[in-house]
């Protein structure tokens, strides 16, 4: 599947690209274009179905099978994704997580079981997750509008574009891995379950206890996303004005 | 040896007893000023070391939501500035609104808060709250750079408090975890709010409550 996706995705993403990269981030105030909001409400409500039938109820599950089962398949999950962090910490020109990447994915899916042991981690190579979208902005694209994806969840457009990219250059597809899609697939829904499951009373607050989940849950990803972005540190021009 | 400390002591000159007074007095003065012109920031350190450990035993502690919601509600009103977090939250309607409706936005909206705060601080049990370091934003106040460190070893949690020496004191105004601001989320929510229902600070109050 992933074949004819690459011949298709990329003519079409290479201008948008283009024209995103001179949507500059300079001047990004503290305020969130959402020019589509009636649409992405619809998204939202069927996220929000999707949460508490499915996401939620698998987050509770999760959470109460023993410590060391949630971390193995964490880790096992986590571990397939070090390949294309790879790829975009180098496309972003940072070397040395980059190689940290490739280390732990090599060190973690031998000697670590097939990644159900975090071995790099415990020698000292941590984690760092990454995605195109974060290249995009390395590269200096502005965040564009937020849209809030069915199934997937919020985004902006250019993470959006991020993710599709993604999905045409993980190095798992690419290079005969011998990981199926399927098996990708399952670790995504690891991941989006365990992430879940350790975020259960915030996202509960967000989602079930706001007057207005729609706009509770955009603020509140758009400024994780936003500081996620940042140099790791909340600065004075991220806080909002008080007199 | 008592006996004559004490004979010497009534045979002291008036002259040395108005000047022991007065250094007394002064000392006195120079420590009272002292607490007052404390830094700011170390004060703002120690309310966050204060209030995260009050906040992380009535979390623990078996009560019940609603119970945990008022004892942080008190919290709040012990150390928050809270007339500027219900102004901050309310955005322009603010200047519109009359003082018995900001009162009771003010009253609504902490308890409100409070109810997030036990939310948020629910899913961290057992987590200890480590003080990276705290910094003078001059107009954006003062915040203090902290962390919720998982004793089992899991991913720690950024968490950043606010604080603002605006009115001389040192007040407790946002808590930012992971980058996302109580403060920020909760106006744009308010905003929605009363565009939702064209401005009716009224409604907005039911709606809270």
């Amino acid at each position: 599947m992933h074949i004819p996706a690459t011949k298709v995705v990329l003519p079409v993403l290479v201008p948008v690209m283009m024209l995103m990269g001179c949507a500059s981030t300079e001047g990004q105030s503290t305020l969130i274009n959402d020019p589509i909001e009636p649409v992405n409400r619809v998204s939202h409500s069927i996220n929000k179905g999707l949460d508490s039938v499915l996401l939620r109820p698998a987050a509770k599950g999760f959470s109460a099978l023993p410590e060391r089962v949630q971390t193995g398949m964490g880790n096992a999950a986590s571990n397939l994704a070090e390949p294309l962090d790879a790829v975009n910490f180098t496309l972003q020109g940072e070397a040395k997580p980059a190689l940290d990447a490739i280390a732990r994915v090599t060190l973690n899916s031998t000697l670590g079981l097939f990644g159900l042991i975090d071995l790099a981690g415990a020698l000292g190579i941590k984690n760092s997750d990454t995605d195109f979208g974060e290249t995009l902005h390395s590269w200096g694209s502005g965040e564009g509008a937020y849209v809030e994806l069915p199934v997937l969840g919020p985004s902006t457009t250019r993470d959006t574009v991020g993710k599709v990219v993604d999905a045409v250059l993980n190095p798992l597809d690419l290079l005969d891995s011998g990981i199926s899609d399927d098996q990708q697939l399952a670790a995504s829904a690891v991941g989006a379950v365990e992430t879940r499951s350790d975020m259960m009373d915030p996202l509960d607050a967000v989602l079930y206890d706001s007057p207005d989940s729609y706009v509770a849950a955009r603020a509140a990803w758009v400024q994780a996303r936003r500081a996620a972005l940042g140099n790791g540190e909340t600065e004075a021009d991220d806080l909002i004005d008080l007199y | 040896m008592g006996g004559l400390n004490g004979h010497r002591y009534k045979k002291e000159k008036p002259m040395l007893k108005l000047f022991r007074a007065t250094l007394f007095s002064v000392a006195t003065l120079v420590m009272s000023m002292g607490t007052a012109w404390a830094d700011p920031v170390d004060d703002a350190q120690a309310i966050t070391t204060d209030v995260s450990s009050r906040i992380v035993s009535l979390i623990q502690s078996g009560g019940t939501a609603d119970t945990k919601r008022d004892d942080l509600r008190d919290i709040l009103i012990e150390f928050g500035e809270m007339d500027t977090v219900a102004r901050v939250i309310m955005g322009v309607s603010w200047r519109t609104a009359s003082e018995a409706q900001q009162a009771a936005f003010q009253d609504a909206v902490t308890s409100y808060l409070a109810g997030k705060y036990v939310k948020m601080f629910g899913s961290y049990e057992g987590q200890t709250i480590h003080i990276k370091r705290a910094e003078d934003l001059g107009r954006k106040g003062i915040l203090v750079y902290a962390e919720a460190i998982n004793p089992n070893g899991g991913e720690t949690i950024k968490m950043d408090w606010r604080f603002s020496a605006h009115t001389g004191s040192v007040k407790l105004v946002d808590i930012i975890v992971e980058g996302i601001s109580m403060l920020s989320t909760e106006r744009e929510v308010v905003g929605q709010l009363l565009d939702k229902s064209n401005g009716d600070v009224d409604a907005l109050i039911a709606e809270l409550r």
